[in-house]
């Protein structure tokens, strides 16, 4: 029951477990491996039926990067689950408390210590990296990039506004929350819309494809960008509250 | 005759959680939450009920699983939704139990800020549940598998205090590495047969290295996930910490999601590599989970614990599915579909009987503690008295377990028990027995105290913090225990269902 | 053995050591930083069969995104119950 151990969590009680049991996991792990490893070298790969079936139906997806068609297209019902899988865990690690749901998404304040290089570099970058995302996730539908891509550009430059310290976000907040949802909403929306068109769901009549990947995508940016910088806040912020930050005292605890 | 395609209701199944999860999230309000809640949970009813009316009924000439095609793009390229009559079992289980949980979560949660982040979270989770048992996808199923694992983790959490968090943590860690078993099974899968259809994979599966290690690490993954028992040490404090409906829902459906994978691979997508060595083993694991489930029940001193010591007993009892589906010398191909068909008729309803008693153990246990603020089994003496439903709820539920006659769990047993003795393997029969005993022991250690006679239970008073709850909560927890009984006078509905699409 | 199988193997490999930390070590970050290395190891098997043929499959491509954002999101709510576990941390309570 190895895993009942995990909450030693300090480092001073490394290495809890005695060597024997170590060997005896290292042993199997590595038999396992070996195992794997022999299995895969034997087979012989036969030809991949996919490979062609892509090829051939990506004129139709609406995107000419095959693996965005494969992501938004062939295989979207994965996306959107995906998407549903970020809302869970910005559920997750919300802060509670229904107090701040009245306040609004974005509150700017002065900070307590200011650093200037960060802000100047700040003003240059900002509008730089919005400007990269939205050219990310145009570009996506015939080269590498596409929303995952672009929200998590887009967050980065969310992160980078909160360590200026002027502004702070509240992700109780209607706002925030629509942001958090929309992503998925939109998918749904879409991917129920097609069926008075095509009578399936989520398959996109194929004039329309390419702008309905679009719109799919931007919510999702923006849905990406949203749970991420809320992510960077739950794991960050926090813990600078109750212990202040110095770097040489975390380690005795 | 279906006036329409009864496979155009599926993804419905899917998108009404997911709509459900994207309102509670839009509006916050207790009201708004609830009335989100109450129509997710009546239109799924509905669309399921439909999709019952309208399924192939009557013998196996209609044995082909009904299948939608997502985004219009055909298996090996696209993702496909299947249903047969095991999964739609289940989804009807599902949809039951969701319903009757929503009602109880909707006092559970009436004065608890947690509801915020519970209904999303419960919707997503339900979403999950769905979406998994109607995959036809090796890969789509990891997803699946993640969502309802992150959400379940997250509805521990919500617990709040150190147990909960440390319990829902270590369940998200054993989630985890379990899931990255599968996903490698699914890349060597794929690699070898180029795709991910469960229909394409049965069809073109045979028995060789790949194949075993793939069907290996699908096994320990799913068998961590379902918590058998060397691999069960998350379990107990995982659905012993979270709140009630969590719980509820966590034993009586997320640990049957992966055993419902499994199954699908032993008996269907891998089936060539299948071993009767490795049934057996499957089978011995099961059956020391029966009885280490049952003895720690037995040991333990809260009532909660010891409902989801419980359940690591009666998963145990799912496993013996396994050795049942051994091939004998000389048993004929018609024989042994026979013999597949009735071990899976048998544990499907072993699923569903263990399902709404487990719900509604928790169900009472919640209720308990709701008014007690407490679950420690010494002091329920006498306490009867006080919360007659719940205790009520508890003995009718706990009857099942045992398998006392006219529940669904001695339908269950007694299924099982048979197939054990058609295919000569007596010593299963031992092991159910004892299983019973020792389960009939644990829940009358509890029923003994808290019944007690009331000029020995003198000294026993409620406490001072006592609450009365809404008499909605135990009333949905009698619901489901009645429900466990009605079942058993109605075994026919389910065993006919399954015979759709069949197993094979 | 073709550079494809190598980077294959590699993979294994990588599951491996992951696996061997997630079961050997008590530290519990350092464990989730094992389970992202088992990933990373699932990925590479992913993407060298992937590579394999005369022309690259797409589809574990896009697999292996959906792999990637999904391991983000276990490993964030990891790290989050970790965080809100050590603001609980009292001497008192037993471990």
């Amino acid at each position: 029951m190895f895993n009942n151990m995990t909450l030693s969590d300090s480092a001073q009680q490394e290495g809890g477990l005695p060597s024997s049991v170590l060997f005896i996991v290292g042993l199997v792990v590595a038999t396992v491996c070996l195992f794997l490893a022999m299995s895969l070298v034997e087979f012989q790969p036969t030809d991949q039926p996919l490979v062609t079936l892509v090829a051939s139906n990506l004129e139709q997806s609406g995107v000419e990067n095959p693996v965005t068609a494969v992501l938004l297209n062939f295989r979207s019902y994965d996306t959107l689950l995906e998407v549903a899988v970020l809302l869970i865990v910005a559920l997750a690690v919300m802060p509670s408390g229904l107090q701040d749901a009245q306040q609004p998404f974005i509150t700017v304040s002065k900070p307590r210590e200011r650093s200037l290089v960060l802000e100047a570099f700040l003003r240059w970058l900002l509008p730089a990296i919005v400007v990269t995302s939205g050219y990310l996730l145009w570009t996506g539908a015939s080269l590498p990039g596409g929303a995952f891509q672009a929200g998590a550009l887009l967050a980065g430059a969310g992160i980078l506004l909160l360590l200026a310290g002027h502004h702070s976000f509240n992700f109780n907040a209607p706002t925030a929350r629509l942001l958090l949802v929309i992503g998925l909403a939109m998918f749904l929306l879409v991917g129920a819309g097609v069926i008075l068109s095509s009578g399936i769901a989520l398959a996109y009549p194929v004039a329309m494809s390419g702008i309905l990947i679009l719109v799919i995508e931007v919510a999702a940016t923006l849905t990406i960008a949203a749970v991420l910088v809320l992510l960077f806040c739950a794991l960050q912020i926090e813990p600078l509250g109750p212990q202040p930050n110095l770097g040489d005292k975390e380690k005795h605890l | 005759m279906p006036v329409f395609d009864v496979a155009s209701l599926l993804p419905l199944l899917i998108a009404i959680p997911l709509i459900g999860a994207i309102f509670s999230v839009l509006l916050s309000t207790k009201h708004a939450q609830v009335l989100v809640g109450l129509l997710s949970a009546s239109s799924l009813v509905c669309v399921m009920a439909i999709i019952l009316a309208n399924l192939p009924s009557g013998g196996t000439e209609f044995a082909t699983p009904i299948r939608y095609a997502l985004a219009g793009w055909k298996a090996p390229l696209g993702i496909a939704l299947s249903l047969d009559g095991f999964s739609a079992l289940l989804l009807s289980l599902t949809v039951f139990l969701v319903t009757v949980l929503t009602i109880y979560s909707a006092y559970y949660f009436a004065a608890s800020p947690a509801r915020v982040r519970f209904w999303p979270l419960w919707w997503l989770l339900v979403a999950g549940i769905n979406a998994l048992f109607l995959s036809a996808d090796i890969f789509n199923v990891y997803v699946t598998l993640e969502i309802i694992g992150l959400a379940a983790v997250a509805l521990v959490a919500l617990s709040g205090n150190k147990a909960g968090l440390t319990a829902a943590l270590r369940y998200l860690l054993v989630g985890l590495l379990g899931s990255l078993c599968y996903l490698l099974a699914v890349a060597l899968l794929y690699h070898v047969y180029g795709t991910l259809d469960f229909a394409q994979l049965a069809a073109t599966a045979e028995s060789n290295p790949l194949s075993w290690a793939a069907l290996a690490l699908i096994t320990v993954g799913l068998v961590l996930k379902t918590a058998l028992v060397p691999l069960h040490f998350w379990l107990p404090h995982a659905h012993g910490s979270a709140p009630a409906p969590v719980s509820a829902i966590l034993s009586a459906l997320v640990v049957k999601a992966s055993f419902y994978l499994l199954v699908r691979f032993w008996m269907e997508i891998l089936a060539p590599a299948v071993t009767n060595e490795a049934l057996m083993l499957l089978g011995i694991l099961g059956g020391i989970a029966i009885l280490w489930g049952c003895v720690q029940a037995l040991r333990t001193k809260r009532l909660k614990l010891m409902v989801a010591y419980s359940t690591v007993a009666q998963i145990g009892y799912l496993f013996l599915l396994f050795p049942l589906l051994m091939s004998t010398e000389g048993a004929s191909g018609s024989q042994l579909a026979a013999q597949h068909q009735s071990a899976l008729a048998a544990v499907s309803y072993f699923i569903v009987a263990h399902a709404c008693a487990k719900a509604a153990m928790f169900i009472a246990a919640g209720n308990i503690i709701h008014s007690l603020g407490h679950d420690d089994i010494a002091r329920l003496q006498g306490m009867a008295k006080y919360m007659p439903l719940s205790l009520f709820t508890f003995a009718i539920a706990g009857g099942s377990l045992i398998g006392l006659p006219p529940s669904a769990g001695f339908i269950a047993k007694w299924l099982l028990l048979n197939v054990a003795i058609d295919t000569n393997q007596w010593w299963w029969v031992v092991i159910i027995l004892m299983g019973g005993l020792l389960a009939a022991l644990a829940i009358f250690r509890v029923l003994d105290l808290a019944f007690i006679k009331p000029e020995q239970a003198s000294d026993y008073i409620a406490p001072d913090n006592w609450q009365k709850v809404p008499v909605a909560m135990p009333a949905s927890g009698l619901a489901l225990a009645l429900c466990t009984m009605a079942l058993g006078f109605n075994a026919d509905l389910i065993i006919d269902l399954i015979a759709i699409g069949g197993g094979e | 053995m073709t550079q494809a199988l190598l980077y294959g193997v590699f993979g294994i490999a990588l599951f491996g050591i992951g696996l061997f930390g997630v079961l050997a070590i008590t530290h519990v970050v350092k464990k989730i930083l094992a389970i992202n290395i088992c990933g990373v190891g699932v990925f590479m098997v992913f993407i060298a069969n992937a590579s394999s043929g005369a022309t690259p499959d797409f589809v574990p491509h896009a697999m292996v995104l959906t792999g990637i954002v999904v391991a983000v999101a276990g490993t964030a709510m990891a790290l989050s119950l970790v965080v809100r576990i050590n603001a609980l941390e009292k001497p008192e309570e037993d471990a």
